[in-house]
């Protein structure tokens, strides 16, 4: 069975875009196969063979329809091709791909910082595209219910650029809140544009940073995180509990000065050898409302080597926070 | 037959300075480059404009795609030449191109400055 495709490779395709790719088949055998199955390995999609029997010398076409992940970037997808009930007769179709996106920045984040009760946040950044000549937002899909979306002409000018404004309109819960906004755009190629939306909620204290990755850490060694706690408006800093749910964090505390306490976090990966997912909830003798900090950590087994990508969030455009005032 | 070349000399992600070059043999402007340091990269994407202030439109449907490296190369980054020709470039016309870099991230970075080419009649 021979399998070739009838289209350019790597597969181009734009971020959240699922696609039809047709490969030729041929038997070369003497004996006539009937293609059982074909399926992804991973991800959303399925395949079929038409016709399902070929003759020896026969050829058809294997049809696969994929949704494309939206991780941008270069990735390969593997469709298993059975023929029969033989164990034998399985085939691969390796499709290498890369996933591209229609707007920039590609990595963006609507991000608005802090946000503690009685505020009015407001967020803003810019997104082009070099697709069409004239880039409109037509309608807001979706949005996290505390906020509100609305349009604004780009710092730039252009007109391929449109500035994306968000406002908060209440309190969402408190701690971190992620979202996604998803805006319908006059772009053919991708006619989504998905941004993740971020803010962290406070009471009377905050916490930073938030969340917390401790990254690869090999197996047999420890890794340090601080985290700096403050008390809004100054004043003692008055912790009545820390919990992390975990053997593996020890954490100690050690004061910074007014309305400040360093939390000293100590990951130990001997004791999560699986890696780490845990919260450290804090509480307090003066707040109801505890703080919540999402922590992990990937421990890498003895012998495997570590390579540093570098920070993903290195590449990561921010929007610009303004509070606008009580709300 | 109409023939321009556009040569850009540059390190990757960062300006370029070039010059136009005549050539023959080719159906439209050609835009020539040579790029190393390309560990990371997945290719290049073309853009052009009537005008130097745009709107810039992408003009390659498929990215063009990183070469690979000569074998034998492990220490010395080579230098890699690439090409591109706009086959929809009108006679007569002046238009405006510049490239992004491409990385395998998915992330693109301008690569060059706007360069301007009077096609002739």
């Amino acid at each position: 069975m021979r399998i070739t495709p009838t289209h350019a490779l790597p597969v181009e395709i734009y971020r959240g875009v699922a696609s039809q790719l047709i490969y030729d088949v041929v038997n070369e055998g003497t004996d006539p196969i009937t293609i059982s199955s074909v399926f992804p390995r991973k991800g959303e999609g399925s395949g079929r063979a038409d016709p399902q029997t070929l003759a020896p010398g026969g050829k058809g076409r294997i049809i696969l329809e994929y949704k494309f992940p939206e991780a941008l970037g270069r990735d390969q997808v593997n469709f298993l091709v059975k023929a029969g009930a033989e164990k034998s007769n399985v085939g691969v179709i390796r499709i290498p791909y890369f996933v591209q996106a229609a707007y920039g920045p590609e990595f963006a984040v609507l991000d608005f910082g802090t946000m503690l009760p009685g505020q009015k946040l407001q967020t803003k950044l810019d997104f082009d595209t070099r697709l069409v000549n004239e880039l409109k937002f037509t309608k807001v899909v979706s949005k996290p219910d505390w906020l509100d979306i609305s349009f604004v002409s780009p710092e730039s000018g252009s007109s391929q650029a449109v500035g994306v404004v968000a406002t908060t309109n209440k309190l969402p819960e408190f701690g971190l809140n992620v979202g996604e906004v998803i805006l319908e755009s006059n772009v053919e190629e991708d006619s989504q544009l998905r941004i993740p939306v971020i803010v962290r909620a406070f009471s009377k204290y905050t916490v930073s940073p938030i969340p917390v990755s401790l990254g690869g850490v090999p197996e047999g060694q420890d890794s340090k995180v601080n985290l700096r706690v403050n008390r809004v408006g100054g004043g003692g800093v008055r912790i009545k509990k820390i919990n992390s749910g975990s053997s593996a964090l020890k954490i100690e505390t050690s004061d910074c000065g007014n309305g400040c306490v360093d939390l000293d976090v100590m990951f130990d990966s001997m004791r999560a050898r699986r890696g780490l997912r845990a919260v450290i909830n804090v509480q307090f003798e003066d707040d109801e409302v505890d703080l919540q900090i999402p922590i992990d950590a990937l421990v890498v087994p003895i012998g495997v080597k570590v390579t540093d990508l570098g920070d993903l969030d290195e590449v990561t455009v921010r929007s610009t926070t303004t509070i606008l005032g009580e709300q | 037959m109409l023939r321009r070349i556009l040569l850009l000399t540059m390190a990757l992600c960062t300006a370029t300075s070039y010059s136009p070059v005549a050539a023959e043999g080719t159906s439209g402007p050609v835009l020539k480059w040579t790029s190393k340091n390309e560990k990371g990269l997945y290719g290049y994407v073309v853009y052009r404009s009537d005008s130097a202030s745009g709107p810039f439109l992408r003009i390659n449907s498929r990215i063009v795609a990183k070469k690979l490296e000569p074998e034998g190369n492990d220490k010395s980054s080579p230098l890699m030449s690439y090409e591109y020709v706009d086959e929809s470039a009108e006679r007569g016309k002046t238009y405006y191109y510049y490239i992004d870099a491409v990385a395998d991230s998915g992330r693109k970075q301008k690569l060059t400055d706007v360069v301007r080419k009077k096609v002739p009649q």
